[in-house]
């Protein structure tokens, strides 16, 4: 016996070994894979002069945040531009390519009556000729967006794929208020955290907000003092009503993918389980049943299956149901000590999720297929991890003494603080809208 | 490829095996945990908590020791595993000393908050209080409490009473608070 376990435990030290130098190898492809693309963003020439002085950002600052955010790019620093061209007549692409950009943006902003005159074009460095060139008259209000809506046509452009720069979010602060004590809002804002609009604050809780698959009307629940509500809220006009109002605590809403039915907790007999509502009959069906919580119903992108976190099995854990007739719940994650807040990838294959376990809790990706479960996020404390719409970014909340707002690259590579207005952020979810 | 690979199933195998076969000693004295019963819950903390330390020698002396310089009337806080809601042996005690007060002045109401750590989702921390909160909720009904003086709140993760973020702190945020 004694010396089959020796045996064993040669084996198993041979196979670790030759395990970490897979996992040496592994990593290397990957890095090998996501090769940054060099692209020079020059700062756009302004008619007249300066005139995007009462701005408190620069066109060409956001193009590059929004690029660099996605991991697929490397904006070069503009300090290290030889030239500043901001016509194409002006470009001399030896410039560009003494630097090694693959890629060139230019732009022009002018002032015409109330509007600003936007004209940006994409260059191919090696090629030495123009992708794209587009122009946009838009009010102040809108610039913003529009240099987003420049950034997400460079990326589209150059790797064939959707970009979320021109997103929006909604985020939830709370904040102490003296002689009324703690104050908690609820905000929508562009994705990068600018040009956040109050949608409601109260004394109560607000928790776990979520879109409308249009991103015309909100859901969210609020923790008041006899029970919790659902509350649906349409941006718009701001009018409100409660959809659940049920005995026992309704909680954690996400809307179907065609926009008909909200998944929610409920939790009549004392403990939570899953319901679904039909918005248009109000009829409510139970879909989960047993003594143990079942929360967090996230809709899988075709809309046919319910992810969920359960602790059924001692630890959470996520869950999935198909809503079709005596279907069952069928575990997902096998593997981490303890996983939740689970949400799919918008192509369905991976889910991004919450692991916890001795001494941390992160931000993961679980790989559907092989079942693997890596951690993305180099925070310790994180919470409320979401896709942006295309599955090109996440966003999630990190815990602790600095709370804030993080976005991070699917792969991990690259990750940016967002600040946000109105006090402490509590949690954040990104519009499924495309 | 495929030798490497039908290799390191082999060796999995043999590395679970080995695995298997040293857990089924540890797993004598600490019973089984898969089971999510009331019954099963009571005898899980019983092999978890090393407090009552029944014939646990390594455990007695210290704790055990504690356990009598406090008396549970003393103590409002019933406190729980990582993401779990197992009300321990000494948390029953506690549970039971209050229960006989609160049988004998049928007119007061109880109050039960229960709360998580920072780890998991805000949203979990909220359910996981919940069950915690109605896990301290049941025992005081087994004590003979009624149901209907019982009012239980989740606070979740939302009101930790230490604001680091360590192991030490966490154990102390994984509670439930009671009052009447």
């Amino acid at each position: 016996m004694l010396k089959l376990f020796r045996n064993c435990l040669l084996a198993v030290t041979v196979l670790l070994v030759s395990m970490d130098a897979f996992a040496v190898i592994r990593i290397e492809i990957d890095e090998g894979v996501v090769v940054k693309v060099p692209i020079a963003i020059v700062p756009f020439g302004q008619s007249p002069d300066n005139v995007l002085d009462p701005l408190d950002y620069s066109l060409d600052e956001v193009i590059r945040n929004d690029l660099e955010r996605s991991g697929l790019f490397e904006p070069i620093q503009p300090d290290l531009f030889l030239s500043h061209p901001s016509k194409s007549e002006d470009i001399d692409f030896v410039d560009w390519k003494l630097i090694q950009v693959d890629y060139l943006l230019i732009g022009t902003v002018e002032l015409q009556d109330d509007k600003y005159r936007v004209v940006s074009r994409l260059y191919d460095v090696l090629g030495q000729q123009q992708i794209f060139g587009v122009q946009y008259i838009v009010g102040q209000s809108q610039l913003r967006q529009t240099v987003h809506r420049i950034a997400n046509k460079v990326f589209e452009s150059i790797t064939g794929r959707k970009s979320s720069f021109h997103t929006q979010i909604l985020y939830t602060t709370t904040r102490q208020e003296n002689g009324i004590g703690l104050i908690h809002s609820l905000f929508y804002s562009d994705y990068d955290g600018h040009n956040p609009q109050k949608v409601l604050e109260s004394n109560y809780p607000i928790f776990s907000p979520t879109w409308s698959p249009d991103s015309k009307q909100i859901a969210y629940s609020l923790l008041e003092p006899d029970r919790s509500r659902i509350y649906v809220q349409t941006l718009g006009t701001g009018a409100r009503e409660v959809i659940a109002e049920f005995k026992g605590h309704n909680r954690s809403p996400n809307w179907s993918p065609d926009g008909k039915m909200i998944a929610f907790t409920l939790s009549r007999d004392g403990n939570s389980d899953i319901y679904i509502l039909d918005l248009k009959n109000r009829k409510l069906r139970q879909l989960t049943r047993n003594t143990q919580i079942d929360t967090e119903a996230s809709w899988s992108p075709d809309g046919e299956h319910i992810i969920f976190t359960s602790n059924r099995g001692k630890n959470a854990q996520i869950y999935r149901k198909s809503l079709s007739p005596n279907s069952r719940s069928e575990r997902v994650t096998i593997a981490g000590k303890s996983n939740s807040g689970a949400r799919y990838h918008p192509s369905g294959n991976e889910l991004a999720l919450i692991t916890s376990e001795s001494g941390s809790s992160r931000v993961a990706i679980y790989d559907l297929k092989s079942n693997a479960l890596k951690v993305v996020s180099s925070t310790y404390i994180d919470d409320s991890i979401n896709f942006s719409p295309h599955g090109d970014m996440l966003i999630y909340v990190v815990e602790g003494q600095d709370r804030h707002l993080r976005i991070l690259s699917p792969d991990g590579s690259t990750q940016s603080r967002i600040a946000v207005k109105g006090g402490v952020v509590k949690q954040v979810s990104w519009e499924t809208n495309q | 490829m495929q030798q490497l690979r039908i290799l390191i199933a082999a060796l999995l195998c043999a590395f679970m095996l080995l695995v298997a076969g040293c857990a089924t000693q540890a797993v004598e004295d600490s019973g089984d945990d898969s089971d999510s019963d009331a019954m099963s819950e009571q005898s899980d903390a019983t092999g978890d908590s090393s407090t009552s330390g029944v014939g646990d020698s390594g455990s007695v002396e210290g704790e055990g020791l504690t356990d009598g310089e406090i008396p549970p009337l003393e103590i409002r806080t019933i406190y729980f595993e990582f993401d779990e809601s197992i009300v321990n042996e000494e948390g029953q005690v506690i549970i039971q000393a209050h229960a006989e007060v609160l049988v004998s002045n049928p007119s007061v109401t109880l109050n039960i908050a229960g709360h998580a750590d920072e780890r998991g989702t805000r949203e979990y921390n909220l359910a996981l209080g919940d069950q915690r909160g109605e896990a301290v909720s049941r025992y005081f009904q087994q004590f003979g409490v009624d149901a209907s003086r019982i009012n239980v709140v989740s606070y979740g993760e939302e009101q930790p009473v230490a604001m680091e973020s360590n192991e030490e702190a966490w154990s102390l945020n994984r509670r439930a608070e009671f009052d009447y």
